[in-house]
């Protein structure tokens, strides 16, 4: 006799390991300071790179200006100038980036729950039954 | 009403059933429109310029996940770009680049939204988009129309007609680059646009997140009034010239499209709502349940009342007839004694429920199960 709740189990479970389940099982591979560390590393260098394209576009655009005005002008200060806007946009895209991903990480950790209570409920049935068919 | 809820209910349906047709279906055809437009509208590069080629990547589309949809409109937009010059290429790319080093890479899967909002941009139906992007997304879902909209503005200052192309042929190399970023930077009606999308995106979604009675129909309201003042305000302000009459129209037919959407994502009755209250060990419930409108809830015939909702009784148990037993038992010869039940020849199953004060319930649940709704039990008490 096929029993109907272990199979609606197997199927909710199955539907989930095929989706949502991807994902969240790769995010739930690691510990939260690992997830999240490995995350922000990866913004910080997407941030670095994107900034210094805004840079060079920058320079690229004023570059008759800097051409003139090189000898003139501090380049000690325009350093420190844009160091602090870079500094400036690192922390608010790393914050952001935070945010994002231990929200993430907890939400994935929520849905697993449920995925492993699941399988504990099965594990009793299949206990219960001493049978590993359907 | 009804008809209605037929019509929806059997779209949702065949779609259910059909999902691993359509899905592919309606990949193709996205990416086919995506690529002719950039081809009509770019086409520098003669060798991608061929519809042949376009119907393989189409076709190839189709069967891969939608975001290589935009990763494929973005190759033919930079080839283009790399066969008018080198400042296109580059400023494309850069532009390109970050979009996916500082966005695309947190949500891969907005790109087809990037991907419609630059669509309907070209076709200049962009206002179409912000209120059911907001019903069906996210507060990022702005950034991604935003996104589209900056994508469209950037391949429309490298378009076949434009100034950059018909004028700037034998400018430096720093003035063309120049040219392109004050044409990206000081756009005003591309800022006015994104401007105006994110708020009517973020309130459609606020609003309709809200615990009220007909939040959706409310945020769908709000949001088109709002998407009209920003645009009429930022209009005024910005001088961008936008054709007010278009823009109503457009939003007109938004509204339309997001009811469309309600009616298909959120229809719920409100008259029936229902409030409970209950508790655990850990926490008081308040919880307000408000029923979906099905097919068989939906509005009465001629005297236009809702019709009571059909309680539908499950048999626990049943007992079987002597003639369904005996029927039965030429077919499946292994059965127990034990599982063959033979009544008085009623066709009725009666369950005792017995309660310690004396007083006891009889219910009755015939073999129709349409029956069994309040009046149709029979109570005796003593």
């Amino acid at each position: 006799m096929i029993d109907e709740e272990k199979v609606i189990l197997m199927t909710r479970m199955a539907s989930y390991e095929a989706g949502e389940g991807k994902k969240n099982l790769a995010i739930w591979r690691f510990f939260r300071g690992d997830y999240i560390g490995l995350q922000l590393l990866g913004s910080f260098i997407c941030a670095t790179l994107s900034f210094a394209l805004g840079v060079a576009l920058y320079v690229y655009y004023n570059f008759e200006d800097f051409m003139e005005n090189l000898y003139e002008m501090d380049i000690l200060e325009f350093a420190k100038g844009i160091a602090a806007k870079y500094v400036w946009f690192l922390v608010i895209y790393m914050l952001i980036s935070y945010a994002v991903f231990a929200y993430r990480y907890s939400h994935a950790r929520g849905n697993l729950k449920a995925y492993y209570g699941n399988l504990k409920k099965l594990s009793k049935i299949y206990k219960g039954t001493g049978n590993s068919k359907p | 009403m009804n008809v209605l809820l037929e019509i929806r209910d059997n779209i949702k349906e065949a779609y259910i059933k059909y999902d691993a047709f359509i899905n592919p279906i309606g990949k193709f055809f996205l990416a086919l429109i995506t690529l002719l437009t950039i081809n009509s509208r770019l086409g520098y590069m003669h060798r991608i310029d061929s519809t042949a080629i376009v119907l393989v990547v189409a076709l190839g589309c189709s069967f891969m996940p939608a975001g290589v949809i935009m990763l494929f409109g973005a190759l033919f937009s930079i080839l283009h770009a790399y066969s008018l010059s080198l400042e296109a290429v580059v400023i494309v790319g850069v532009v390109y680049l970050v979009l996916y080093l500082l966005y695309l890479r947190f949500v891969p899967k907005e790109s087809v939204v990037i991907v419609a909002s630059a669509l309907l941009c070209a076709f200049k139906m962009p206002y179409l988009l912000p209120v059911p992007a907001g019903l069906l997304g996210t507060p990022a879902t702005a950034l991604s129309v935003g996104a589209g909209v900056i994508v469209y503005s950037l391949l429309k200052l490298i378009a076949k007609d434009s100034e950059f192309v018909t004028g700037a042929a034998d400018a430096e190399i720093a003035d063309k680059i120049r040219m392109l970023i004050d044409g990206l930077l000081r756009n005003k009606a591309m800022l006015l646009f994104i401007i105006a999308f994110a708020i009517t995106i973020i309130v459609v979604y606020v609003i309709r997140r809200l615990p009220i009675v007909h939040a959706w129909t409310i945020s769908v309201a709000a949001g088109t009034v709002i998407e009209f003042i920003v645009l009429v305000a930022g209009n005024a302000a910005f001088k961008t010239g936008l054709k007010m009459g278009v823009v109503f129209f457009q939003l007109i037919l938004s509204l339309g499209v997001a009811l469309v959407v309600e009616f298909f994502k959120f229809l719920v009755d409100y008259d029936r709502a229902e409030s409970v209250q209950f508790e655990d060990d850990d926490y008081y419930y308040y919880v307000k349940a408000v029923p979906k409108i099905k097919r068989d809830d939906s509005f009465a015939g001629e005297t236009g009342s809702p019709k009571k909702a059909k309680a539908s009784v499950r048999k626990v148990n049943p007992k079987k007839t002597r003639s369904a037993v005996l029927a039965s038992k030429g077919k499946k010869k292994g059965k127990s004694a034990a599982e063959e039940y033979y009544d008085d020849g009623a066709d009725e199953y009666y369950e005792d429920e017995y309660y310690e004060d004396g007083q006891y319930e009889e219910e009755y649940y015939g073999d129709d199960e349409t029956a069994g709704t309040p009046d149709d039990k029979y109570r005796k008490l003593f």
